[in-house]
């Protein structure tokens, strides 16, 4: 059972004009109807939410605490602290990056194809954010135009307890191009919840790379949502990788929804620890000639548990879809669990669908291999599990981010269990 | 055949157990533990077998229907059912009268099949009697099986001669409070089928349901209990490839194969119950759990379907590995066609040390219909050096129907190998083309590729089944492409 109060006096705290504090309001009693999603749900069959329950939420303090060093981003960054914005480095106007509460309170917010909050769906988690986002971002690129440099949005934690509601509202117009890049992070030492939700929305011929990057503290909760709709001939190749938290779920909402659109969705996620980690995929169809491509590499460590759970859904008349799906996962340890489910739904006839799903442990040749040339078995170790995942790191080349990225990703391997020292 | 040797057919019937009390008033419709203790009664049984009845009725009533396989159909009404079937010549039924009164096209299909005049009526429900042809095959095979210690009866006569045998194996694979349905069959099963082979006993040829004469009324909650002792090994045939016309229209049965020690249970299924017609109306909605164990060490048991009736499948057969060593084996063929709907697949749990699954599932799926492939494989801690692989196809042959997979893959062990690769694509326009080119009839080519699409499936059905299987498919894919 949850407690309303915490979320009725989080609601309170915020002031939203008029229109949006009625929606705020419906929003939050729909989530307190249905709860928190749990077990008997199949999309949470895997992933508990139960310690939120025990846990003493509340909204963030207002204004935050202290502001940490702020790390370099080879790009435009605004930077969030526990839902605020705190930094903003950018010359892009901000008619283009901006907070989403001054674009929708504008007179421009008119000028999507899909109004924001459609394409999120409702989901109790969603309808919670819905309620209580605060400032959230909102990034628009005007048709045609190319954004040379990335754009960073940095959703940071610092306040033990919070509940955090990164909200982000992405805008591609007709034959524009961005990359983007979500960072989430936190004091490592805290508990906490972040439970973003991001929209996106690609016109026809609009290209968006998307790296989405779970770095949260190893005792976070982070459950976020990515929902996409695309228009014909348009591209969203995504990188979704997850190295921390303690409960991390992410899940991708992808419709392509008009004739031609193409899809690239590349995960890499680490369970290392006690963590759970999730992927959820749901592409969908809709349009003849849609192509989607899946590459999802999974690690799970000492006793932590990493789950796949993709489905691609063709739906009838979307004719000469072409949908590959590919989940390969490495069990490291003989606590750790991988729980694989990759689907098909399909009711068209002209199509090309496949999926495949393996789980296995390092290959024992290759170690002696690498051993026998002088290697030590930890190198040996590292060098294979880079190259594991490294199959679904090609997007770093692409957007030029291989070299900020890395480090932090070898920081997250697991290491190989070191040995019992001879007494 | 006179008169008098007619009539000792018929009552040879009774020796056997194959129909127990043809004077019974029909049981009202609808459950409650009246019905069941009458159930009981009716059969003779012992106190055992209607306390765990009983056990198993209270515990359906906490149970919901489930609602997770991909089938959609209108809600069951639990209490507008006869949970007995009436007997023969309590014929108040809507049976036909003769083949004149049977639906033609189901007519056309036992033409196309090959399938004898005397059968047919048996399987269309005519009111005869019996099919006295396979009575006598059935008592010559029993003397045969007598000798070898095989027991082979119907489950009513288990219970009644091999009360401990069936105390001991029943509901250690499916227990009553397993599923939904399970928990019905539990409750209410009429009949089925009871294997016992003792141990290091090989039986030397392939036991089947056809030639149990009540197989054709004891369909709506049957009841199997296969057990082979260690070392032993069968071979176990279910169905006919004829089209079996039914007035029962939920079918809810349970099976249960147990393996010992290097045991080994071959089951082979066709499935060809009355899918409806053309339009979707009618058909059989058959509700099934399967399941086997490898209990010991180096057991092996080997499921193969090919399931092309019912308006509704829902049918995962199992295999628990709980034995060192042990094997699973999962081989299937759906077909579905106008607006039927099959949800079917299989769970492999590797609990033994170096187990081993293999699955490999063909979905065919045809005019409106509906396809689904849900399988889950199961690796625990204990279970070193497991290994699957699985492989699921879908063909589509119209721009109307659906195809699903729904694999869960759940390994614990870092030492296992698990491996799933799935397609879905329609059926080639080159290979028909091709074919076509060659001089084939459009409905022979897509034959050719059909059977080529299953072949790693037939292979595994014991010889006869093959062949009827084969001619099965095409007559059941007629006019599906073109």
């Amino acid at each position: 059972m949850i407690t309303p109060t915490a979320y009725r006096e989080a609601l309170s705290r915020i002031d939203a004009p008029g229109k949006f504090a009625a929606a705020r309001q419906s929003a939050l009693e729909k989530f307190l109807q249905a709860g928190l999603p749990d077990s008997h749900l199949e999309d949470w069959r895997y992933i508990s939410l139960e310690h939120l329950e025990r846990m003493p939420l509340h909204a963030p303090a207002d204004p935050p605490l202290a502001l940490p060093a702020l790390e370099d981003y080879p790009g435009a960054v605004l930077a969030y602290l526990d839902d605020r914005l705190v930094w903003r480095d950018t010359t892009l106007p901000a008619t283009m990056l901006g907070t989403l509460a001054d674009a929708i309170g504008g007179a421009a917010a008119t000028s999507t194809p899909v109004a924001f909050g459609s394409l999120a769906g409702n989901a109790s988690l969603t309808q919670l954010n819905a309620a209580l986002w605060r400032e959230g971002a909102c990034l628009r690129v005007p048709a045609g135009e190319r954004l040379r440099q990335p754009v960073f949005l940095r959703f940071a934690a610092a306040e033990a307890d919070a509940m955090l509601y990164p909200r982000v509202f992405v805008h591609m117009a007709v034959g524009s191009d961005a990359i983007l890049v979500e960072h989430f992070v936190g004091d490592p030492d805290i508990e906490y919840w972040q439970n973003p939700v991001t929209e996106i929305v690609l016109e026809a011929g609009a290209r968006l790379t998307h790296l989405r990057i779970i770095e949260d503290s190893k005792l976070a909760t982070h459950t976020g949502l990515t929902a996409v709709h695309q228009a014909s001939d348009s591209s969203y190749r995504a990188l979704n990788l997850t190295l921390g938290g303690q409960v991390a779920r992410h899940e991708l909402n992808l419709v392509l929804g008009e004739s031609g659109a193409e899809a690239r969705l590349d995960g890499v996620f680490i369970a290392a620890g006690r963590s759970r980690t999730e992927q959820h995929l749901r592409i969908t169809h809709q349009a003849p000639r849609g192509n989607s491509r899946t590459l999802y590499r999974g690690l799970a460590d000492a006793r932590g548990r990493g789950v796949f759970d993709g489905r691609v859904e063709v739906r009838p008349h979307a004719d000469a879809s072409d949908a590959q799906q590919s989940s390969r996962n490495l069990l490291l340890s003989p606590h750790a669990e991988i729980d694989a489910k990759p689907q098909l739904e399909i009711y068209a006839d002209d199509v090309r669908c496949s999926h495949a799903a393996t789980v296995g442990s390092l290959d024992e040749d290759a170690l002696f291999y690498l051993s026998s040339r002088g290697i030590d078995a930890d190198t040996a170790r590292r060098l294979l599990l880079e190259a594991f995942i490294d199959e679904a790191l090609g997007l770093l080349d692409d957007t030029g981010l291989r070299d900020w990225l890395m480090p932090r990703l070898r920081a997250s391997l697991p290491r190989g269990q070191a040995m019992e020292p001879l007494s | 055949m006179t008169n008098v040797e007619l009539q000792q057919r018929i009552d040879s019937e009774y020796r056997w157990g194959f129909v127990t009390d043809i004077e019974q008033e029909p049981f009202p419709k609808g459950l409650d533990e009246t019905v069941i203790q009458r159930i009981s009664a009716t059969k003779g049984e012992p106190a055992f077998m209607l306390d765990w009845r009983l056990r198993a009725y209270r515990h359906w009533l906490t149970r919901r229907e489930p609602g997770w396989a991909t089938v959609h159909h209108p809600p069951i009404d639990y209490q507008s059912i006869y949970y007995y079937a009436a007997p023969k010549s309590g014929g108040g039924s809507n049976r036909p009268k003769s083949l004149a009164e049977v639906d033609p096209q189901l007519l056309a299909t036992y033409e196309k099949l090959g399938i004898p005049l005397r059968e047919r009526e048996a399987l269309a429900g005519v009111a005869v009697d019996a099919v006295f042809d396979s009575v006598s095959v059935a008592t010559t095979f029993k003397a045969k099986l007598e000798t070898l210690g095989i027991v082979f009866c119907s489950f009513s006569e288990a219970v009644r001669e091999h009360p401990d045998l069936v105390r001991q194996y029943l509901g250690s694979v499916v227990p009553y409070t397993d599923n939904f349905f399970a928990s019905l069959n539990s409750a209410v099963f009429s009949d089925g089928s009871f294997v016992y082979v003792p141990k290091g006993v090989k039986c030397p040829m392939e036991l089947s349901t056809y030639f149990r004469i009540n197989a054709s009324n004891s369909g709506q909650f049957e009841r199997t209990l296969i057990i082979a002792d260690e070392g032993a090994s069968v071979s176990y045939l279910e169905g006919c490839t004829a089209p079996r016309r039914d007035e029962n229209q939920l079918h809810a049965a349970v099976v249960e194969l147990i393996a010992l020690k290097d045991a080994r249970i071959k089951y082979s299924t066709v499935q060809n119950w009355y899918p409806g017609d053309a339009e979707g109306r009618g058909g059989i909605y058959n509700f099934v759990t399967k399941r086997g164990e490898c209990r010991g060490d180096n057991a092996h048991i080997t499921w193969t379907q090919v399931e092309t009736g019912s308006a509704i499948t829902w049918k995962y057969p199992s295999c628990i590995l709980r034995g060192d060593n042990s094997v699973g084996e999962f081989y299937s063929v759906a077909l579905t066609n106008h607006h039927q709907q099959a949800d079917t697949g299989t769970k492999m749990i590797h609990i033994g040390r170096d187990t081993h699954s293999t699955i490999v599932a063909k979905g065919i799926s045809a005019g409106h219909a509906s396809n689904a492939y849900r399988g889950l494989v199961k690796v625990l801690a204990g279970a070193d050096n497991a290994r699957n692989h699985t492989r699921c196809d879908s063909l589509l042959m119209s721009p109307d129907c659906a195809a699903h997979t729904f694999p869960y893959i759940e390994v614990k062990n870092p030492s296992a190998q698990v491996e799933h690769e799935a397609s879905t694509s329609k059926i080639g326009e080159d290979q028909l083309f091709y074919l076509r080119s060659r001089g084939l009839g459009e409905e022979d080519a897509v034959n050719l590729i059909v059977n080529g699409f299953c072949k790693e499936v037939f292979k595994e059905l014991p010889m006869e089944f093959a062949v009827e299987a084969r001619k099965l498919l095409a007559v059941s894919l007629e006019g599906a492409v073109g």
